[in-house]
């Protein structure tokens, strides 16, 4: 005997879920070229998104950081960011024991040269250079140096000293900056080089 | 404007240094196989990969940006030829020797991996040594060097990265270990 009895009609969750089932069989049957390029592009960069926060992120750093250094070193001093001479340049002076030589008589004395003052956006620099009568560099004393903060004096109180060492030590302005004092190393070298060059163009050093 | 350049290059800098830090850790937990069961191998090497060129293009702004910033007085040459400025000559060294091993790490594997692995292996290899140099450098020429929150930043760097550089290599012993016990005839 047949089974005469229908089937019961589909509930609505049933109904649903045999849509979802077609609509899925549809996708996998013809798969819409968006999502092809979509899952070949996750294929190929599965982190994409994350690289692209990683960017976001860099870019974002390296802004915010370049403000702060900028508002941070133009708001303490507010000069000229860049050193540039502000003063006569070096001009050989008879300070102290000084003696020029400007005969052939041989020198018995030290020569001390003043280098040019040199301003950057933490004060101004200048050094003060002596040479022995063979023109050997015997001494830098640093004159001026930026001062107005207590930070800056401190850094300076450090770097000097290493910066005097270093140039009597190679006998030249080409000396390293010292970490932290980045700017007074590179006024320090530009005073004394024109230190240098004052006492060449007297004959009292043959220093370049 | 120069106060802009140069605060441009510390800032590049440190950024760079950051992420060369961050690419190192990657690549050595990758490599490692500790990068835990819910994140796939593909994403993590494809994450690293990615910080690679991030931190090779920080640091081309650093260069670029210490070349522009006239108070410092970097020449060209003293960018690309270590050990010839007349000024901070070891300093600007480590951090030439490190542009080039990131760079090497970087340009053998993208666009595509170099053909010869064990080649390959040694230029990756040597960018690890590459991102201690370059800390090297940020800590001799750096500006904020003598700051406190730049020292703790840099022993934290440096503390991962050992990490993740101990992972690797125990990865590596254990790895060999089994390889050899593998090989071995088995007893009778």
């Amino acid at each position: 005997m047949a089974n005469q009895q229908s089937d019961p009609p589909p509930t609505a969750a049933e109904r649903a879920l045999s849509a979802r089932v077609d609509q899925l069989a549809q996708r996998r049957a013809a798969p819409s070229a968006a999502s092809d390029r979509r899952s070949a592009r996750s294929r190929r960069h599965p982190a994409a998104r994350a690289r692209a926060a990683a960017i976001g992120i860099s870019l974002a750093s390296t802004a915010g950081l370049t403000a702060f250094f900028t508002s941070t070193g133009s708001s303490s001093a507010g000069q000229l960011a860049g050193a540039n001479v502000i003063a006569a340049p070096a001009t050989p002076s008879t300070l102290g024991t000084g003696v020029l030589p400007a005969t052939s008589a041989p020198v018995r004395a030290n020569a001390v040269v003043d280098g040019g003052v040199f301003q950057n956006r933490w004060g101004d620099v200048q050094i003060e250079a002596t040479f022995a009568p063979n023109g050997a560099l015997v001494s830098v004393t640093a004159l001026r140096t930026p001062n107005d903060r207590d930070k800056s004096i401190r850094i300076n109180d450090a770097a000097v000293p290493r910066l005097n060492a270093e140039a009597v030590s190679a006998q030249s302005a080409a000396i390293d900056t010292v970490s932290g004092a980045t700017y007074t190393s590179a006024d320090y070298r530009r005073s004394l080089q024109s230190a240098i060059d004052a006492a060449r163009a007297a004959h009292v050093t043959r220093l370049a | 404007m120069n106060s802009v350049v140069a605060a441009l290059t510390r800032s590049s800098g440190i950024v760079a240094g950051f992420l060369a830090v961050i690419t190192l850790i990657t690549g050595s937990l990758f490599s490692g196989r500790e990068t835990g069961r819910r994140i796939r191998p593909a994403w993590w090497l494809d994450f690293h990969n990615g910080l690679g060129g991030l931190t090779l293009a920080a640091v081309a702004l650093h260069v670029l940006a210490s070349l522009r910033d006239s108070d410092f007085g970097v020449r060209p040459l003293d960018a690309v030829v270590p050990w010839v400025a007349s000024t901070n000559r070891g300093a600007l060294a480590w951090g030439v020797v490190a542009t080039y091993t990131i760079a090497g790490a970087v340009l053998t594997t993208w666009p595509r991996r170099l053909r010869r692995p064990r080649l390959w292996r040694t230029i990756h290899v040597s960018s690890v040594a590459g991102v201690v140099v370059a800390l090297v450098h940020g800590y001799q020429m750096g500006t904020d060097a003598p700051r406190a929150a730049f020292r703790l930043a840099l022993i934290a760097m440096a503390a991962s990265a050992s990490y993740a550089l101990g992972v690797r290599a125990f990865d590596l012993v254990v790895r060999r270990r089994s390889t050899a016990r593998d090989s071995q005839p088995a007893p009778r």
